[in-house]
């Protein structure tokens, strides 16, 4: 996300925080039309999942230092 | 098959955007003032890797930024082709037109907000009496404060947004969106600062944004639709 000037302390950096976000708006929100939506609600939870299993993967390499490069803001 | 992004109205903008970037985007004029930008998808489902939901994101606030206003549409939406898109969008220009004005220049943020002590469920028990105790009437108590809080804090930023909706999530807490003119993020992070300050019984807050316009394109498509200005600093949630 970009940056709101003045306002960093509540626009949120968190990654987790902001994927979870971002997942709640593309996944479960924005105008629907009758093409076909192939994302099921099964498929949302599995993003969740993905989304989880991803973040939670990255903090596990960052706790056991295998990962030095990367870094959160 | 096409995978759709959003809805713009300013046909040469989109055009000009889409030629610039890397990734071949596809827009299809609908009519002299609509263009629905979108993306080739050679897979049965778009990837809802990261990457992609977050390029996909960027390719959308990317237009909003140069557009001026965009619709989003729903991730996944996949239509056969061109023409496609046309015959779905074209019966409903009128309402496309009419919700990318009322969208213009407005952005959306996105507020998680957890009360100040987390909800302690009730033991799990048979004996009636438990339910008359006074650890129950006081976790009654504090659980109904925390939620007052947490409405509080929602209706006194419903009140510096154009449109707001919440939900309860499930720890107690509530998610909230919040549709806000450009120009007025920064008081709201402001209102934002000063209600959590004063608020005790708020818990973890968190602000995301700005975002394309994704809860309130729906909202607006799935009429009614109720403005946090059309009921006084009130909303819907």
């Amino acid at each position: 996300m970009t940056a709101i000037t003045r306002s960093d302390r509540y626009i949120d950096y968190d990654r987790e925080v902001t994927l979870l976000d971002l997942a709640d708006r593309l996944l479960d929100k924005g105008v629907t039309i009758c093409g076909d939506i192939v994302i099921s609600v099964a498929g949302v939870d599995l993003v969740y999942l993905s989304l989880r299993a991803l973040l939670a993967s990255v903090d596990t390499a960052l706790d056991l230092d295998v990962a030095p490069g990367i870094e959160f803001r | 098959m096409i995978h759709l992004a959003c809805v713009v109205d300013d046909v040469e903008q989109a055009q000009e955007a889409c030629a610039h970037r890397l990734s071949q985007e596809v827009v299809v004029t609908v009519g002299d003032e609509l263009a629905c930008v979108c993306r080739q998808c050679d897979e049965p489902v778009p990837s809802t890797e990261p990457t992609a939901l977050l390029d996909h994101d960027e390719l959308v606030r990317g237009l909003m930024a140069t557009c001026s206003s965009v619709v989003p549409f729903r991730y996944g939406t996949l239509v056969e082709d061109p023409d496609a898109v046309r015959a779905e969008l074209a019966p409903r220009a009128g309402e496309f037109r009419e919700l990318l004005e009322w969208l213009r220049g407005r952005v959306e943020l996105a507020l998680r907000a957890a009360p100040a002590a987390p909800a302690v469920p009730p033991p799990a028990t048979d004996d009636r009496r438990d339910d008359r105790s006074g650890a129950s009437y006081l976790r009654s108590l504090r659980a109904g404060g925390e939620q007052d809080a947490l409405i509080r804090l929602h209706r006194t930023l419903a009140a510096c947004a154009v449109a707001a909706v919440a939900e309860p999530d499930d720890q107690g807490g509530i998610k909230a969106s919040y549709l806000v003119d450009g120009q007025e993020v920064d008081h709201f992070c402001r209102q934002l600062d000063r209600t959590v300050t004063d608020a005790a019984r708020v818990g973890p807050v968190s602000l995301t944004g700005p975002w394309a316009p994704y809860t309130f394109a729906a909202t607006f498509a799935a009429r009614p639709l109720v403005a946090a200005e059309d009921q006084g600093g009130d909303d819907r949630a």
